[in-house]
């Protein structure tokens, strides 16, 4: 398992790194580089990848057995099945939303044309119209051409276009190309709605590890330290977690980030500001619990530091209650992208097509109530699974039903 | 031969919410090297207090040494840095624990905790500590060691995780061994096994003792000194030998009195010493054993009675009423 992850990881990170060193646009790998402003941002990201990759491979090789307790938590959960069939399926989304253009966009995989093959999709590098023998030296539209081409049978050339033919942005359709409908703009709305899920995904990687971190460390030094640190940290989580935490996103988004209003990092900032009092209470609460632990002063008694108690002691047997709150974390962070789209505070329409855009631009409208039931149907649906696997970790990881202590 | 540990005028003090209390109060004690001190007392009396106060364990905001010198080996621990602490904590000084049931963290085995604990004070592999950690869970009497290397401490019996504990505190070959209550939870034969087993080491390695027990007749058996304490002060200390035949302290007296035996056992009244020992917060500054007797002498109750040496290194606290010659 976690050689696979490791794998996977270093795959990642050559991937984005060759991607951007050919000047190549891979699906969902150039994400890593997306930060353009700080080119060097990509490669560390990348770099760091890599390295966590290797590193999870060498400590699968000297892995031990897992804790038995956490071997039963882990079975009870494979055993909840709709737990385990919602993170199933909520995985295969993720896969699938990596997949990219490779599966919905309007540029062409492969062409051919002239004795020459290109990959249009797959590069930086924009094929234009009289690369393909056409008069205009603008984007091709690649249905067009390829239907062209097909009824020439195919003595032009030949082209593989992705799955589904649409892009999201900047696509214009002249006719519906689904029951759903198109948004706004023209564009296709299942393309859209695709754009949305990925949408979701990126913000998701980005936050929940932010956020963990955030609490985490926040929790941790609350709990320890106690005193005047606990004191003001308290203070703290009180006032976020009792002002209205959606009232206080849109403040942020309105008021603070105003000049950065619908840029991912400030968009999601926002979010954060809100979103890592939960895991943070929850973290302070499980450390103040196991500070007291006659453990915690035998390892002092045997000469450990402070760093050490807190990195081998502490954080291990309590980090467990923080990351149990991660999957409704998770879906915390979707409702308030899709209310903040919904209000038009969220990302900026103009670069992503989001659930909450489509519903607030489809409501608008007379004549889409197909878009406006499809994107509420996805959202439910997309929400459940991520509370079903919550509601299975959180059965599953109670400390009341398996404990290590007895 | 000089004295490994020399507990001079020490005085600990918890903040409670009834005020400060001094739950050590003016406790000298000497440990020679190769030499068994045993500290005894009834529940609450501070002799844990004391142990944790010679290692600087306290909870930090509470708990408070005031005064006093802690000199091991002639090197004062109040005023030695944070990380000679450390050194010393472990790699010359051992703790055993009165409780063994959360002593060892339980998302770790056995095995990891031992060789990290004895890795943090020697530079040896993890194969050396590996052995080392065998060496010691067979010394301290554990059955099959290479299992209990890979077991979790929820798995292991209260006496089990107790030999661990020791096996722990002995990793470093320490000069001077804590031992609080070692084998409370343990019973008869382990217990003398494990008393064996520190006497044995005591004697190899020169090594000092300290032992926080109730059990008297674990005293008379392993101590060379015996050290009575009474809310938070120590009554009478003496050579194990000099204090049981001829105890000089009231308190002491009745201690040794209360100790079962085969010719007071039958058709006897058991002796037990009066009342309970007063909640600390309302502690006189006079006698306190007399305030628990309530022999009504505001006298006595009010001046802490002068510490004297009656005999050849037998020292008592001597109360007019509580001390009688």
């Amino acid at each position: 398992m976690r050689r696979v992850c490791g794998l996977i990881l270093i795959f990642i990170s050559l991937l984005a790194g060759v991607g951007e060193f050919f000047a190549l646009h891979l699906p969902t790998v150039h994400i890593v580089f997306a930060a353009r402003e700080i080119p060097w941002l990509g490669w560390a990201i990348a770099g760091t990848l890599c390295v966590l990759g290797f590193f999870f491979i060498v400590s699968s090789f000297m892995r031990e057995t897992s804790h038995p307790v956490t071997a039963r938590k882990l079975s009870h959960f494979r055993r909840t099945k709709t737990g385990v069939y919602s993170l199933v399926v909520l995985m295969g989304l993720a896969m699938f939303s990596c997949l990219d253009h490779l599966l919905v966009g309007n540029e062409a995989l492969v062409t051919r044309y002239d004795e020459v093959i290109a990959f249009p999709a797959f590069t930086k590098k924009i094929e234009m119209g009289d690369d393909y023998g056409l008069e205009s030296h603008e984007v091709p539209n690649y249905r067009e051409l390829n239907k062209a081409w097909k009824n020439n049978d195919g003595n032009d050339g030949w082209m593989i276009l992705p799955l589904w033919p649409y892009a999201a942005k900047g696509d214009p359709l002249t006719e519906e190309a689904s029951f759903v409908g198109m948004t706004s703009e023209g564009g296709d709305a299942i393309a859209a709605l695709y754009q949305g899920l990925q949408v979701n995904f990126h913000m998701a990687l980005v936050y929940l590890p932010l956020v963990t971190l955030i609490g985490i460390v926040v929790g941790l030094s609350a709990g320890y330290f106690g005193g005047v640190i606990d004191f003001l940290i308290q203070r703290v989580l009180e006032v976020i977690s009792y002002v209205p935490g959606f009232l206080l996103v849109v403040l942020l988004v309105t008021q603070l980030f105003e000049n950065w209003r619908g840029q991912f990092l400030y968009v999601l900032l926002a979010v954060a500001t809100v979103g890592w009092v939960k895991i943070a209470s929850d973290m302070r609460m499980s450390v103040k619990k196991e500070r007291g632990a006659q453990y915690m002063i035998a390892s002092r008694s045997f000469g450990a530091s402070r760093r050490w108690i807190i990195l081998r002691h502490l954080l291990p047997n309590s980090v467990s209650a923080a990351l149990g709150a991660l999957p409704m974390t998770f879906v915390s962070l979707v409702v308030s992208l899709v209310s903040l789209d919904f209000l038009g505070l969220g990302l900026a329409p103009q670069e992503f097509m989001t659930w909450g855009t489509l519903l607030r631009e489809s409501w608008q409208s007379e004549d889409s109530q197909n878009l406006t039931m499809t994107t509420l149907v996805i959202i439910s649906l997309f929400l459940l699974l991520i509370v079903m696997v919550s509601e299975a970790v959180r059965e599953a990881f109670t400390p009341t039903r398996f404990s290590s202590y007895r | 031969m000089s004295d490994l540990l020399d507990v001079r005028g020490l005085v600990t003090s918890f903040d409670t919410a009834s005020g400060w209390i001094r739950a050590v109060d003016d406790v000298s004690l000497i440990v020679g090297k190769g030499k068994t001190v045993g500290l005894v007392g009834e529940s609450g009396c501070g002799k844990t207090v004391t142990a944790m106060s010679i290692l600087d364990l306290l909870e930090k905001p509470a708990g408070h040494i005031l005064e006093g010198e802690i000199l091991f080996k002639g090197e004062d621990l109040r005023k030695v840095s944070a990380k000679r602490m450390r050194e010393v904590r472990g790699g010359e000084i051992g703790v055993v624990f009165q409780d063994s049931r959360e002593i060892l963290n339980p998302s770790h085995r056995i095995g990891k905790q031992l060789i990290n604990a004895i890795r943090l004070h020697r530079k040896i592999s993890r194969k050396q500590a590996k052995m080392r950690a065998l060496e010691l869970l067979d010394a301290v009497g554990i059955p099959d060691p290479r299992r209990m290397l890979v077991s979790f401490p929820y798995q292991l019996s209260d006496g089990m995780r107790q030999r661990v504990m020791i096996a722990n505190a002995l990793s470093c070959d320490p000069d001077l061994l804590i031992a609080d209550e070692p084998a409370m939870s343990l019973d008869v034969t382990v217990q003398a096994q494990i008393l064996d087993l520190i006497d044995s080491l005591k004697e190899k390695f020169e090594m000092g003792v300290l032992l926080i027990t109730h059990d008297l007749g674990v005293v008379a058996q392993h101590c060379d000194d015996v050290v009575v304490m009474y809310a938070g002060r120590i009554v009478e200390h003496g050579s194990t030998r000099r204090v049981y035949s001829d105890p000089k302290h009231a308190y002491s007296k009745g201690l040794l009195f209360s100790m079962p035996r085969l010719t007071n056992v039958c058709k006897h009244y058991f002796q037990t010493i009066p009342g309970h020992p007063i909640a600390n917060e309302n502690l006189v500054s006079g006698c306190r054993f007399c305030q628990r007797m309530d022999r009504d002498k505001s006298v006595l109750l009010r001046t802490r009675p002068e510490y004297l040496e009656v005999w050849g290194d037998h020292w008592v606290e001597v109360c007019p009423e509580c001390y009688k010659g």
